[in-house]
């Protein structure tokens, strides 16, 4: 493997790495404070992928032409408030009340909420993929030893890594993050000191979609989005939290990256067989290590 | 304390298969083409009931039990399509061969967790099957499928000479056939000392595991019996259907599976058959008013799962409905039927 190669493998690892650990620390919210998982959490990835492809194909690329800043910052702020506002009206209600209802209940209304997401998309979107490319190509490449890399990827990167930062110093340095790490460890308690429990659930809910949103938006430009996308990352973002072990930020972010290197490497060499791939890590990671690398730790 | 549970006996089980069979040709003369969902209804019970085995009785929620109704399908298409063999019996059983193989070795891992690990491995699980089943079209015959033609049952009476009604009449009380003696065996399973121990592991596992069962062999198990169930279906499915495509392994397959088993009532032994009998009627009227069928099916479930957790079934314990059984009881002592 030449030296160009492997910079872009490690590259693409740590841009696939960076939109995994924006769905899976917001899945880890929602866990935390709820104790759901909720499945239907990578709809609102795909939402916010398609409202980005839409949005830039269909109104910003007529109106603006290809400014390039526009092109960045437009859809994805449209992208992030849609997700944000539909989160509010479907996702935030049914986890609300699932609250508290037992696995089974609130796994099967996620799980109904994702088959209705998927059908709302057809309905809006129809069953062919969506492209945006147009930010992906304003913003050129860079050069990699050599050979060109697209500066979009290193983008991503670097407004993932900036977002996971806000989100560490939100959850271990202020007094909302102090609540939700408290809610996290024992919500009776919490309840009893004071805080309102049902708010805390709320606003952990919305910061979860906003996350997820994002990661969908900064996603789309450099590929398309199609129905089913929302279970892949749905099985990745497992994937992640098993390895990284439920509830742990740290750990998360750690189970993001390691299920990154799997994912690219698979599409690398043997794109066929990508799910079994990480089929096979969630196994040997569950044999080993059942609790995942931070699992059992909290926040 | 057992709770006493409507329909929790042999004699419900014969009745509803004696019911499916008196209603086939009342439908099919009253309203044509209606009577084929009956025959899809039996089919999907079978599979719903192993489902439940696995959600009411043991604890496990499986959002992947369309790996095994696909794996039973393919198992006859692959067999017709490359060994021509045409004895469904025959295809059946090497359909429940490979739905208990891959049980066994998923479920070496999987039993181990419950809740969403479970639920997600299974689903993962019949995410691979379906990319094979799409991806390796040369085998398979990719999102084409493969077409079934008319199987030879009992290993000797060819179906190939029936006309269309005649065929799926006859198809009908074949899968009835099946439907009924599954059921039972599934009745004695589950009222079973074997199934006794699983609702232990369910309610009180630590204290399963103080008395000494090895929670893990047993969970293991009802996952085999289960993952069979699904396989019978998927390979009796197969030649009513006459086509074998990806989608009976798709997500949103094992979607409805979960469903039909809420819709009917968890709780109860019958309710994954009440539930399967009336979903096949539910899914063809609502896919004539609108083509977005999925929509009204997660809309469906999340109100079942807030308002009617205990399904249809459940509405046998309203107040009114009791006092109608109670009337009906008067009336038969009075009248002596």
């Amino acid at each position: 493997m030449s030296l160009d190669t492997l910079a872009r493998y490690i590259l693409d690892t740590f841009f696939f790495a960076s939109l995994i650990s924006l769905i899976v620390s917001g899945l880890n919210i929602i866990y935390g404070v709820m104790r759901i998982v909720n499945l239907a959490h990578a709809s609102l990835f795909t939402l916010g992928a398609y409202t980005v492809a839409w949005i830039t194909a269909n109104y910003i690329v007529k109106i603006f032409g290809s400014n390039l800043i526009l092109l960045l910052v437009l859809p994805l702020t449209i992208a992030v408030i849609v997700t944000v506002l539909v989160s509010l009206v479907m996702v935030t209600p049914l986890l609300r009340y699932s609250y508290g209802k037992g696995d089974a209940f609130q796994l099967i209304v996620t799980f109904a909420l994702l088959i209705i997401f998927e059908e709302l998309f057809q309905i809006v979107w129809g069953r062919m993929p969506l492209a945006a490319n147009d930010a992906f190509f304003a913003m050129g490449t860079v050069n990699l030893f050599g050979s060109p890399y697209p500066l979009y990827k290193v983008f991503v990167i670097i407004v993932a890594f900036l977002i996971i930062l806000a989100l560490w110093l939100l959850t271990y340095r202020t007094y909302l993050g102090l609540l939700l790490r408290a809610t996290s460890m024992d919500s009776e308690m919490v309840q009893a000191l004071g805080a309102n429990v049902i708010r805390l659930i709320v606003v952990a809910i919305i910061t979860a979609s906003l996350l997820a949103g994002l990661g969908g938006a900064l996603y789309v430009p450099t590929a398309s989005v199609a129905l089913g996308l929302s279970l892949d990352v749905l099985i990745v973002a497992f994937v992640g939290l098993v390895i990284g072990g439920l509830g742990s930020f740290i750990g998360s972010l750690i189970g993001a990256l390691i299920v990154s290197i799997f994912r690219t490497l698979s599409i690398y060499f043997f794109p066929e067989l990508e799910l079994v791939i990480l089929f096979t890590v969630a196994l040997i990671v569950l044999i080993f290590k059942p609790e995942g690398i931070g699992g059992g730790k909290g926040w | 304390m057992v709770r006493r549970e409507i329909g929790n006996n042999i004699r419900s089980i014969v009745i509803v298969a004696v019911i499916a069979g008196l209603l086939y040709p009342v439908i099919s003369s009253i309203m044509p083409g209606w009577e084929v969902m009956l025959t899809y209804g039996i089919i999907l019970a079978i599979a719903a009931l192993g489902f439940n085995l696995l959600f009411n009785y043991t604890g496990l929620l499986s959002f992947g039990h369309a790996a095994f109704v696909g794996l039973g399908a393919y198992a006859v298409g692959l067999s017709v399509k490359y060994i021509g063999l045409r004895i469904l019996e025959v295809q059946v059983l090497i359909g429940v061969l490979l739905s208990a193989l891959l049980a066994l070795i998923v479920g070496f891992i999987a039993v181990r967790y419950r809740g969403i690990f479970f639920a997600i491995l299974m689903l993962v699980t019949a995410q691979i099957l379906w990319g094979f089943y799409v991806k390796f079209y040369h085998i398979t015959g990719g999102t084409d499928g493969i077409r079934i033609p008319r199987p030879t049952l009992f290993f000797i009476y060819d179906t190939t000479g029936l006309g269309y009604h005649a065929f799926n009449m006859v198809y009908h009380y074949y899968a009835l056939l099946w439907f009924t003696v599954l059921a039972i065996i599934m009745w004695y399973i589950v009222n079973s000392p074997f199934g006794y121990t699983l609702r232990v592991i369910k309610d009180a596992e630590t204290r399963a595991v103080a008395l000494g069962v090895n929670v893990n062999r047993y969970r293991l198990l009802a996952l085999v019996i289960s993952a069979i169930y699904a396989g019978i279906a998927g390979a009796l499915y197969a030649p009513i259907n006459r086509l074998v495509t990806p989608d009976l392994a798709y997500w949103t397959l094992s979607g409805k599976i979960v469903f039909m088993s809420i819709l009917g009532g968890t709780m109860y032994f019958l309710g994954p058959i009440i539930g399967a009998l009336t979903y096949v009627y539910l899914e063809t009227i609502a896919q004539r008013i609108t083509i977005h069928w999925y929509l009204i099916l997660g809309i469906t479930i999340i109100a079942i799962m807030f308002f009617m957790p205990r399904g249809l079934l459940g509405l046998t314990e309203l107040e009114g409905f009791k006092k109608m059984a109670r009337l009906f009881s008067a009336l038969r002592l009075q009248f002596k039927f």
